[in-house]
């Protein structure tokens, strides 16, 4: 029997500009989680951090691909503690992120991102959190500046 | 801003009475031991009900490689009847690729034997418009796993009939760890 998912989780609009947006206490329910979001930041010189389960130690794995003005690149990180996702400034950023099988606890997180930054970038990301705990916090966080008003941010479960 | 009233919102979607979505769960595989293929069948069923698919994936293979790829054929043709385009980063290129002719079309890339342990590539695989007795059926997934790669494929299987079944495979005669996740997903149209 098909069952239906994709189910609202919370959703986030900032009324005024904050240094993080945080989904705290996510239930093991679902298999999968989606954030979709779409917004800027006040600094061109960084994106959004993002920090699952507070852990902020050196625990992330990032590769990304994008068009970078026309000319096709791609970079790594292994053993991060800053698991970029990536903002626009006053050019919005929009993107869906997968945290798949996010409430395992046999498999390191992986996550699948497609953003684009509107007019000036094209890009993928797959982030791996080297740790099987079950995410029940996700955290997007900008160090030194802030995420715009209006940003948003809207996460939905998936069963299986 | 902390959001913390996840637990009710999502005990109001898990219990269904109440929560309806034009996107639903059909069948979930979760590998209790391993195996070189897995087949969502009778797909023949949802015609009438979805008007695309999607699978989403934690993969992990017994092949000593890092980095593998998973095949996908429809309704058990296993002829040269495939085609692909791959756009990938490495993580210090960006490079494409593409083959006809192929006898299967890629599904999605994951993690060998090679990769650290625990470590699965994920990967979330469309099948679009795949009940249209009109058109080739074609494929689009996102994949990866960092800080080994991050892949995007296309594919296309050179036939209109529509969706009966689809087989995923292992890449290189391997076969998918226990604990490996094919989840399929229906969208309403």
């Amino acid at each position: 029997m098909p069952t239906p998912t994709y189910t609202p989780l919370a959703t986030v609009t900032l009324a005024s500009s904050a240094a993080s947006v945080t989904f705290s206490s996510i239930p093991a329910t679902y298999r999968d989680l989606v954030l979709v979001y779409n917004g800027a930041n006040s600094d061109s010189a960084q994106g959004l951090l993002l920090t699952l389960n507070s852990d902020t130690g050196s625990n992330y794995n990032i590769v990304s691909m994008n068009n970078s003005s026309n000319t096709p690149v791609s970079s790594s990180e292994s053993n991060s503690n800053t698991p970029n996702i990536f903002f626009g400034t006053t050019a919005r950023t929009s993107g869906v992120a997968q945290f798949m099988d996010y409430s395992a606890t046999d498999k390191h997180k992986t996550v699948l991102i497609r953003d684009n930054v509107e007019g000036s970038v094209v890009r993928a990301t797959a982030i791996r959190w080297a740790n099987t705990a079950a995410i029940t916090s996700i955290q997007i966080r900008r160090v030194s500046a802030t995420i715009n008003t209006g940003s948003t941010f809207n996460l939905y479960g998936i069963a299986s | 801003m902390t959001l913390s009233a996840l637990g009710i919102l999502s005990a109001a979607g898990a219990g269904g009475a109440a929560f309806s979505s034009d996107y639903e769960l059909i069948e979930t595989q979760i590998l209790g031991s391993s195996q070189a293929s897995i087949t969502f069948s009778s797909l023949s069923t949802y015609s009438s009900t979805y008007k695309h698919l999607q699978v989403r994936m934690a993969l992990r293979d017994t092949r000593a490689v890092t980095v593998q790829n998973a095949f996908i054929r429809f309704n058990a043709d296993s002829g040269n009847n495939y085609a692909y385009h791959l756009l990938q980063g490495d993580g210090s290129s960006v490079s494409s690729t593409s083959g006809t002719s192929q006898d299967a079309a890629v599904a999605s890339t994951y993690a060998g034997a090679s990769a650290a342990s625990n470590v699965y590539g994920g990967g979330v695989l469309d099948i679009l418009d795949p009940y249209s007795t009109t058109k080739n059926t074609t494929t689009r997934s996102l994949s990866g796993f960092g800080s080994s790669t991050i892949r995007l494929w296309s594919g296309v299987w050179l036939n209109t009939a529509a969706l009966t079944s689809m087989q995923i495979i292992a890449g290189a005669g391997a076969n998918f760890v226990a604990g490996s996740r094919f989840s399929l997903y229906g969208l309403k149209g």
